[in-house]
């Protein structure tokens, strides 16, 4: 049993790298072999959308020169993970968009994380400055198919503060402990808060257009609101709930008929549009003027 | 008149996805009645396709985006008007084709149109 720590920010010795190694403990203690990783050590550079992975099966341009590769190949050395990000402003730090940006190459070369469990730790510092904390954690693992079995968000502010605190200590050990756990007996049953959404247990529902329709954004499934003695539900139906974005299937239909056709699409739209954008080409030099600005 | 055409393609997504109801040809026929449109529906099932239900398969990486399975509804009308009308209905009950290459074979006024229509629906009611 492997259980990989996973850290992403920069203060050495922070609030989130103790947290996580508190977590870590808990899971040693329950017999797994642990390590641990700091992502923002790494330069993972921005995907440039070429496609190469998807359409013609080739590793990325940046492999080798980034570490966006040996990060996630390290990962699946893992039977589970505790990802460790601390919220800044709404959302939590970079790092984890520029690793989901980079996960196209899963269309060619399937995740190996699928089933495993993992679990989430956000340190926070403000109340009410978190509305978007576990909205990428939650995007990348379930993109790589990975089971979250809890997320806690711990208010912590000043340097280290964590390492003396035993509230924000005793729930990164049940972290540690519940995905020790999951990795053992293969329960990975959600221990979080519920949410309203029954799959990715987030709160932010999106009211659609039509002003009748809500929608989970991360997942996809749509219901309706309602409300039960005063209080606020939506309603999903059962036969949705499998289908959620991120299940096997619906990601499968995704790269096939929306994704995969679009080859064709831009072999036929090329010749034209090769002479449509001569004009954008001759109206001002972006690229040199970037290097002016960095000189 | 030059004669205006709408293509929108619905590719077999998830059920969540999907047009919300079976799109039929008589449901069709109804809306081009009421809009003074014709419509019609093709269906396509690709060539490599294998498998029904919850488990499709089919390489779609090669193929040309007419060959990927799906239903092809397409509309021609006179006049904008008309065909505003009846591309509204049909993304009220079925929803917006959901990618640049869901209203390819469109003439271009049909495409503006589409494009129009789904940012005035968000692309889905």
């Amino acid at each position: 049993m492997k259980i990989l720590g996973i850290v992403g920010s920069c203060r050495k010795l922070g609030n989130t790298e103790i947290l996580v190694k508190e977590a870590l403990m808990a899971a040693q203690d329950q017999g797994a072999k642990v390590d641990i990783v700091r992502w923002t050590n790494y330069d993972i550079f921005p995907c440039e959308g070429d496609a190469v992975c998807m359409f013609l099966d080739k590793d990325c341009k940046h492999k080798g020169n980034d570490g966006h590769d040996y990060l996630l190949n390290m990962m699946y050395e893992f039977d589970g993970v505790v990802l460790g990000v601390p919220c800044y402003i709404l959302e939590v730090e970079a790092v984890v968009k520029q690793f989901i940006d980079r996960l196209f190459i899963l269309s060619s070369r399937p995740s190996k994380m699928i089933g495993k469990p993992a679990a989430v730790i956000v340190p926070y510092a403000t109340r009410g400055w978190t509305s978007y904390a576990f909205l990428q954690p939650t995007i990348l693992l379930h993109f790589l198919g990975m089971h979250i079995i809890d997320k806690q968000l711990i208010h912590t502010q000043a340097m280290s503060e964590s390492a003396g605190d035993p509230l924000a200590k005793e729930k990164a050990r049940r972290i540690g402990k519940e995905v020790a756990d999951a990795v053992r007996t293969g329960d990975h049953s959600y221990k979080g808060d519920p949410g309203i959404c029954p799959v990715c247990h987030e709160r932010n529902i999106r009211i659609m257009s039509d002003n009748q329709t809500v929608e989970c954004g991360i997942c996809a499934i749509r219901g309706r609101l309602t409300i039960v003695d005063g209080k606020i539900r939506a309603e999903f139906p059962q036969e949705h709930l499998a289908w959620h974005r991120f299940a096997p299937e619906s990601l499968y239909r995704h790269t096939t008929y929306e994704v995969k056709p679009s080859k064709d699409y831009f072999i036929r739209k090329w010749p034209d549009l090769k002479e449509q954008r001569a004009k954008y080409k001759e109206f001002l030099d972006i690229d040199r003027a970037a290097g002016e600005a960095r000189s | 008149m030059k004669e205006l055409t709408a293509v929108l393609r619905y590719f077999p997504l998830d059920p969540v996805t999907n047009p919300p109801k079976p799109i039929w040809q008589a449901d069709l026929d109804l809306i081009a009645g009421e809009t003074g449109t014709t419509i019609t529906l093709d269906a396509v099932s690709g060539k490599s396709r294998t498998g029904e239900g919850d488990m499709v398969r089919e390489d779609t990486m090669n193929s040309a985006i007419e060959e990927v399975s799906q239903e092809v509804v397409t509309v021609t009308a006179h006049d904008e008007k008309a065909l505003t009308l009846a591309v509204r209905a049909l993304i009220r009950i079925y929803r917006a084709p959901r990618t640049v290459f869901g209203t390819w074979g469109s003439s271009p006024h049909g495409r503006e149109i589409i494009s129009r229509l789904c940012d005035e629906h968000d692309g889905w009611y």
